[in-house]
C-alpha cells in the first residue's frame, strides 16, 4: 500500500491538511501529486478560510466567464491573498517598531482594504506571551479602524455619483466609524436583515398571498415582536439610536429614521417597494401599492397605516402649508443622501449629551463619542458641501487630535469638494501637510544626560499613584519645560510651581493628563489592572510584571528610558 | 453492557462493546436498521484482523468523546494539524498500517479517526523538500526538467517566507 494507491478522495483529504507553505514542494513531487494538489476545490476550500474580501475579489462573486474558468481562478485568488497578507505583515511590523511614517504605512495597508482584514483581526488576538503584544494589538486595531472608515467614506461618496447604493449600506456606514467588538459591520447587518426576513416567512407561511398593506403591517409587527420598539421620548438623545448596527445587536432602540431604514430594508427583501420620507421631526415609510397609490407606515411607533390626506392634515397642524412643493419634500421618498445627512445631524445633536455622560450606563453600549462625532462631521462635509465653521472647526480638531492617520482621507475626499484654493481647502491642506511632515520626521531624542533632563526622576512606563488625587496612572512622556508645551496647569496648587519636570500620563480611566513630578508616588504593581488596555499599546510593548513597569515602545524619542 | 461480534476479512471474530463499535457510523446505522443486538457476527469484509484490532483500540480509547462538530465547522477543523498525544502514539505505525487504518476508517465511516490518519500523513509532508517527500513515500519523479522548472517559477510566492 502506497500513498498514491489510496483512493483519490482520501489523498485529497490528506492534502487539505497540508499547510499552505508546503504545497509548492508537494506539487513538485510528481505529475499525479501536481494534478491532485491543483484541484480547484482544494483551493476554493483554502479561500473559504478567509472571511472578508474586497468586493472585486470576493471568491463567491460570479463572473461572466465559464464554470471551468471560474474554478481555475481559485488558485490565483488564494496566492494573491497570501501575498497581500505578507505585505500587510511587513508594513505592520514597521508601524509597531517605529513612530516614523505611520500614516504612510497605514495608508499602504489600507489600500488592500478588506483583503487584509482577516489578518489584522488575527493580530488583535496577539497572545500576551508576545513581547510586544500591547503595541501589536493597538496598531492592528487602529489600522483596522482606518480601513473601516475608508470603506464608510467610499460608500457615502457613491451618493455623489449616479451609481446606486442601498439605503442600509449608506446608513450602516456610520457604524463603520464606531465599529468595535459589539458592533455589526455592514455585511453582518445585511445577513441579520436576511435572517429576520426568513423569520417572517417562516412564522407567516401564507405571507406571499397577503395584500401589500397586510405585508407591510406584518413586517412592522414582526419588528416590534423582535424588540424594535423605537425608543421613548426621554431616550431620543442616546447615540446608539443613530447606529443601526450597534442598535440591532444591543439595545434595539431606534429613532424614526433608523426604524424606517430597517423597515424599508426588510420590505425590499420581501418584494415590497418602500422608501423613507423626510417628514418634519419624524420619518414615515412610504409603501407603494400600485403605480399611483401608496400608504405610509410608522414602524417607530406602531403598526398603524396612514394615508396621505391624514399626513397632509398633520403637516398643517404643525404649521406647514400644504403645496405640491412641501408634499414632494415631506411626503415623497427622500434621497438616500438626505437621510444620511439627517442621521449625521442627529448624531451631532446627541454628542454633547453623550460626552457629559448623561446616558444611563446600563443602556449605553459604549459608543466612542469622538468617533461618532467624526463620522457625522465627515458625512456632512462630504455630502452637504457647506463649509460653515460649525462643521469645519470640529472636523479639523478631530483630524488633529483623534484621527491624524486620516490625512489621506481628508485630502482625497474632502479637499477637492471644498474647491481648490478656497479657504476651507487651504485650511485643511495646511493641517494635512503639517501632519504628514510630523509623520515623516525622525523623532528628536530626549537624552537624560543633557542639562536639565538630569532632574527627571521617573521613567517612561512607571506606574504611580497621584499624591493628591489618588488615581493610578502610567507615565507616557516627560518634559522639563512645561511652559514650552503650552499646557494649562494650575500652577498655584504646586509647591514647586512650573520649575520641575512634568509627565504626560495615561490614567486608569484611559484619559491623558499632565502631572508634576512632586505628585508622583511610584508603584511597582504585580499587575497593571485597568491600565493594561489596548490603548496602552500606543506607548508600550507590554507590561512587565517582574519589575512592575510597562516596557516602552518609544525608544526613538526616549532612548534612555 | 451488550456486546457484538465483528468478523474480519480473514475470518477472525472480535468481541466488542456495542457502544465502542458504534463509533463507526457504518456499524451504528447497520445496528439501527436491524433494530436489536444481533447474536451473529457482523462481517467487515474490507478490514483484516490486525487493522480491525487497531481500529477497535482507537474506538475504545475514544468511546466517550463528544460527537464531532456539525459540518459547518469543517473548515476550521481542516486548518489545524494538531493531534492529541495519545493519538500521536497510536499512529506510530509503519506506513502500510497507517494507510490501512485510514482506509478502514473511511470504510467504517469513523470521521475523527480518518482525520487523525490524514493529519498524520500531512505532518509527514510538512517541511520537506520534494526529494524528501519522494523518499518518504517512495514516489518516482516523472517530470521533465522543463516541467519542474515551470512549476518552480509558478511557486515563487512561497519562497520569501
Amino acid at each position: 500500500m502506497q500513498l498514491l494507491h489510496l483512493p483519490q478522495e482520501i489523498t485529497q483529504h490528506i492534502i487539505e491538511f497540508v499547510p499552505d507553505g508546503d504545497l509548492p514542494a508537494l506539487e513538485t513531487v510528481s505529475r499525479e501529486l501536481h494534478r491532485l494538489t491543483n484541484d480547484p476545490l482544494l483551493w476554493r476550500g483554502r479561500c473559504r478560510r478567509f472571511k472578508y474580501w474586497e468586493d472585486d475579489w470576493h471568491p463567491y462573486a460570479t463572473g461572466p466567464d465559464g464554470h471551468y474558468q471560474a474554478l481555475r481562478k481559485w488558485r490565483g485568488v488564494f496566492f494573491r491573498r497570501i501575498k497581500l497578507e505578507r505585505e500587510a505583515q511587513r508594513l505592520l511590523e514597521k508601524i509597531v517598531v517605529s513612530p516614523s511614517r505611520r500614516i504612510e504605512y497605514t495608508e499602504s495597508i489600507a489600500a488592500y482594504g478588506y483583503d487584509v482584514k482577516d489578518y489584522l483581526i488575527k493580530q488583535l488576538e496577539t497572545p500576551e506571551s508576545a513581547t510586544d503584544w500591547l503595541a501589536r494589538r493597538f496598531h492592528a486595531s487602529s489600522t483596522l479602524s482606518y480601513i473601516h472608515r475608508q470603506r464608510a467614506i467610499r460608500n457615502w461618496s457613491t451618493l455623489l455619483t449616479t451609481r446606486p447604493i442601498s439605503l442600509e449600506l449608506a446608513i450602516t456606514s456610520f457604524d463603520l466609524f464606531v465599529i468595535d467588538n459589539f458592533a455589526l459591520d455592514s455585511e453582518q447587518v445585511q445577513r441579520l436583515l436576511t435572517t429576520i426576513c426568513d423569520g417572517i416567512l417562516h412564522s407567516q407561511r401564507d405571507f406571499s398571498s397577503w395584500s401589500i398593506q397586510e405585508k407591510a403591517v406584518g413586517i412592522v409587527g414582526h419588528m416590534r415582536s423582535m424588540g424594535f420598539l423605537g425608543c421613548p421620548q426621554e431616550r431620543f438623545h442616546d447615540l446608539v439610536n443613530c447606529f443601526v448596527g450597534v442598535s440591532m445587536r444591543t439595545t434595539k432602540s431606534t429613532l424614526p429614521i433608523t426604524s424606517c431604514s430597517i423597515f424599508c430594508s426588510l420590505a425590499k427583501r420581501l418584494g415590497l417597494e418602500a422608501h423613507p420620507c423626510a417628514y418634519p421631526y419624524h420619518v414615515y415609510a412610504l409603501v407603494r401599492e400600485a403605480e399611483s397609490s401608496h400608504f405610509y407606515v410608522n414602524p417607530h411607533d406602531g403598526t398603524e397605516v396612514v394615508l396621505q390626506p391624514e399626513l397632509e392634515n398633520r403637516l398643517q397642524l404643525i404649521g406647514v402649508t400644504v403645496t405640491s412643493e412641501t408634499i414632494t419634500k415631506y411626503l415623497h421618498p427622500a434621497a438616500t443622501k438626505e437621510l444620511v445627512l439627517r442621521n449625521a445631524r442627529n448624531i451631532l445633536r446627541n454628542t454633547p449629551r453623550a460626552r457629559r455622560h448623561l446616558v444611563d450606563d446600563r443602556l449605553d453600549p459604549g459608543i466612542n463619542v469622538d468617533a461618532a462625532e467624526y463620522a457625522a462631521l465627515f458625512a456632512i462635509a462630504l455630502l452637504s458641501n457647506t463649509w460653515t465653521t460649525r462643521i469645519l472647526e470640529p472636523l479639523c480638531r478631530c483630524l488633529q487630535e483623534s484621527f491624524p492617520l486620516d490625512v489621506g482621507l481628508i485630502e482625497k475626499f474632502i479637499v477637492p469638494l471644498a474647491g481648490p484654493g478656497s479657504r476651507p481647502a487651504r485650511l485643511l491642506q495646511t493641517i494635512c501637510i503639517a501632519l504628514r511632515n510630523e509623520d515623516g520626521m525622525v523623532r528628536k531624542p530626549k537624552l537624560r544626560s543633557l542639562g536639565e533632563n538630569r532632574g527627571v526622576l521617573f521613567h517612561i512606563g512607571t506606574v504611580f499613584k497621584h499624591r493628591r488625587y489618588g488615581y493610578q496612572a502610567v507615565i507616557t512622556g516627560w518634559t522639563v519645560n512645561m511652559a514650552y508645551e503650552g499646557l494649562d496647569i494650575e500652577e498655584g496648587e504646586l509647591q514647586k510651581g512650573l520649575m520641575q519636570p512634568f509627565y504626560r500620563v495615561m490614567v486608569d480611566d484611559l484619559s491623558i493628563r499632565y502631572v508634576a513630578q512632586e505628585n508622583i508616588l511610584e508603584q511597582r504593581p504585580l499587575s497593571a489592572g485597568r491600565l493594561s488596555n489596548i490603548l496602552a499599546g500606543r506607548y508600550f510593548q507590554r507590561f512587565n510584571p517582574l519589575d512592575g513597569r510597562f516596557v516602552s515602545n518609544m525608544k526613538e524619542e526616549y532612548p534612555d528610558d | 453492557m451488550s456486546q457484538i461480534i465483528l468478523l474480519s476479512s480473514d475470518n477472525v471474530e472480535l468481541k466488542v462493546d456495542k457502544e465502542v463499535a458504534e463509533r463507526s457510523i457504518l456499524i451504528k446505522n447497520m445496528l439501527e436498521d436491524v433494530g436489536e443486538t444481533p447474536d451473529q457476527a457482523i462481517p467487515i469484509p474490507n478490514v483484516n484482523e490486525g487493522v480491525l484490532r487497531k481500529v477497535i483500540e482507537w474506538c475504545e480509547h475514544h468511546r466517550n468523546d463528544p460527537p464531532p462538530p456539525a459540518d459547518e465547522d469543517s473548515d476550521s477543523r481542516k486548518k489545524s494539524t494538531d493531534i492529541e498525544e495519545w493519538d500521536q502514539k497510536f499512529m506510530q505505525v509503519d506506513q502500510e498500517m497507517l494507510f490501512e487504518i485510514i482506509l478502514a476508517a473511511n470504510y467504517l465511516d469513523i470521521k475523527p479517526l480518518l482525520d487523525v490518519g490524514c493529519k498524520t500523513v500531512a505532518n509527514m509532508i510538512k517541511g520537506k523538500s520534494p526529494e524528501e517527500i519522494r523518499k518518504t513515500f517512495n514516489i518516482q519523479n516523472d517530470f521533465t526538467p522543463e516541467e519542474e522548472d515551470q512549476i518552480r517559477r509558478e511557486n515563487e510566492w512561497a519562497e520569501d517566507r
